[in-house]
């Protein structure tokens, strides 16, 4: 397996996970989407557009809700604090993401974490790159200030 | 942002490492989709162009195939049509049946032509010529004589060795004395294409739809060269066409000048009764001062000008050709004075200053009996020709004749006719004159 290939999945589990909250949940997704990627009518090669993997999982994620929603809630709710390979250095920068509106961290976290160019995100979420630096701009400002400290991020 | 602060977003999310990233891509179901995806786009990976392509190329020669295996069926449907090869000889033969007598001369331009007059009435012209390729192209024609059955007709074939032989070719005349002509094409001693040319001849045709229409009188002459040769056609495009819409303005309005009585048209019923009007000094002025004498259908009819008055372009397509070097089939413009035209380019119009009473209406001009054709019509022309286009003998309806009741009637005035015959024997008089 190419590295390539790895940090697509990387990526699209931390897409996943981010809305899923839960490690299993999103590997599924992740795998999910990567299975219907490959059946995908505009698939040529799995190394080309990540932004239908993208659009897949992001389509998975909300089937899951969906589902959920239909469904009784499980009886044992996911606990973060159980999970042991969950290291958070930064508590304070940690409470301000959780402070962010949810559309907002998952752009942090597809420009910052996942490295994703502007065109690619821009494409993703259909609107221009204009916008998305726009965005990305206020919401580290949004961050700084409730960090309090300029040199946080 | 530095790569310190991206870390620390990362951790920060607090996104615990997925478990099944190194092995998710070496189970076997992945790579057996991924396998099976593969083999399902190695088709799409042909461009797109080739694949449609290929696609219409297929479907043309499906095509091709079954139109040919069409016509290879319906030749074979109908063999009576057919003139096959049978023998080489050195003579060409009318068949069977008692003949009087039988003449044979060779013409001019190279063609051998028999005449074969029977005792039955019957006369089968034989004709032998050849066309540009070399070939040769025997034309039978028969006519029959009313109330006598035609008989089998054999076209023979030169050069001195195909003879071509009609062996089902039985063409029936009926008693109004149908023509019919059968046509070979050989190629040394090998017939390539022997169609009975009864069903598809465009003159034979016309003939049949003529007699149907009551035409007994039409005149019907074609000569064997001018059947073998392909159409041509010679219309030409007018400098401006004018399509014909909205109000349409009398001419009278600004010219002041009565027209010609509307009751002294050729479109007056024409009563059997009536006597035989031929004025035979204005016929043989009309055949003298024409080069080209046909009848014709009109095909299109086109409004333009010429020094801002009207005039009418009917393109025709010619039938019969009684004068003239033009065949059976050609196409030609015929320009005659009269028609319609926009009101403020319409000379009198604008000289006198009304145009503008008529911004956008057409004005309609037909004085001096001029001729209003209308697609479909059929009339016999006599033209004379100016630079590749052909005018009206005398430029009005004194030069074109339609027929009804076994006259030819002029199109200016219902009490001009002549027949056929008389047209015929004055233009052989005139030719003989030359």
């Amino acid at each position: 397996m190419s590295l390539d290939l790895k940090e697509k999945y990387n990526k699209i589990y931390r897409y996943c996970y981010l809305r899923v909250n839960d490690r299993p949940t999103a590997e599924d997704i992740t795998q999910e989407a990567f299975l219907r990627f490959i059946e995908h009518p505009q698939y040529r090669d799995i190394d080309e557009d990540i932004r239908i993997l993208y659009t897949i999982a992001g389509n998975l994620c909300k089937d899951h809700f969906r589902k959920q929603t239909h469904d009784e809630l499980p009886e044992d709710i996911p606990d973060d604090s159980a999970d042991g390979e969950k290291l958070i250095e930064d508590i304070s920068l940690h409470a301000a993401l959780e402070s962010l509106a949810p559309e907002d961290r998952e752009l942090v976290l597809l420009r910052y974490v996942n490295e994703e160019p502007l065109g690619v995100i821009s494409k993703l979420l259909g609107i221009s790159r204009f916008s998305i630096d726009r965005r990305l701009k206020r919401i580290l400002a949004s961050l700084r200030s409730k960090l309090g400290k300029e040199d946080a991020v | 942002m530095k790569h310190k602060d991206k870390e620390a977003l990362k951790n920060a999310f607090g996104i615990p490492e997925p478990l099944e990233a190194d092995t998710f891509f070496e189970r076997p179901e992945f790579a057996e989709v991924k396998e099976k995806r593969r083999r399902a786009l190695l088709f799409h990976r042909i461009p797109a162009a080739l694949r449609y392509g290929t696609i219409a190329v297929a479907a043309a020669a499906v095509i091709g195939v079954w139109g040919g295996f069409r016509n290879w069926a319906k030749d074979d449907k109908f063999p009576a049509n057919e003139i096959t090869a049978t023998e080489e000889t050195n003579t060409a033969e009318s068949a069977t049946g008692s003949e009087d007598t039988t003449s044979t001369a060779p013409e001019g331009n190279g063609k051998d032509i028999t005449v074969t007059t029977t005792s039955d009435g019957e006369i089968i012209v034989t004709t032998v010529s050849s066309d540009d390729k070399g070939n040769s192209v025997t034309t039978v024609q028969t006519e029959a004589a009313p109330g006598v059955t035609g008989r089998t007709t054999t076209a023979a074939a030169r050069p001195s060795s195909g003879r071509t032989t009609a062996p089902s070719g039985r063409t029936t005349a009926p008693s109004s004395g149908r023509t019919t002509r059968t046509t070979a094409v050989t190629t040394g001693t090998s017939v390539i294409r022997t169609t009975a040319a009864v069903k598809t001849s465009p003159s034979v045709v016309t003939t049949t739809q003529q007699m149907e229409e009551g035409h007994s009188q039409w005149p019907v002459v074609a000569t064997t060269s001018q059947a073998s040769k392909s159409s041509r056609d010679n219309t030409v495009e007018p400098d401006v066409v004018y399509d014909v819409h909205g109000t349409i303005v009398d001419c009278r309005e600004f010219t002041g000048n009565a027209q010609s009585d509307p009751g002294d048209k050729a479109t007056d019923p024409v009563s059997p009764m009536d006597p035989v009007y031929t004025n035979t000094m204005d016929l043989e002025r009309l055949v003298y001062n024409s080069d080209l004498i046909v009848s014709a259908k009109v095909e299109k009819v086109i409004y333009t000008s010429e020094n801002g008055f009207p005039v009418t372009q009917s393109d025709i397509v010619i039938e019969n050709v009684y004068s003239g070097g033009m065949n059976s089939g050609d196409k030609i413009s015929v320009r005659s004075s009269g028609g319609y035209m926009p009101v403020n380019e319409y000379e009198p119009a604008v000289k006198g200053g009304f145009s503008y009473k008529y911004p956008n209406a057409f004005v309609f001009d037909n004085r001096n009996d001029a001729f209003m054709p209308e697609e479909g019509d059929r009339f016999v022309f006599f033209l004379v020709e100016d630079e590749g286009i052909y005018k009206l003998s005398s430029d009005n309806g004194d030069s074109v004749f339609h027929s009804s009741g076994g006259y030819l009637i002029s199109e200016s005035s219902s009490r001009d006719r002549t027949t056929f015959m008389e047209l015929v024997n004055t233009i052989a008089r005139i030719n003989d004159e030359r």
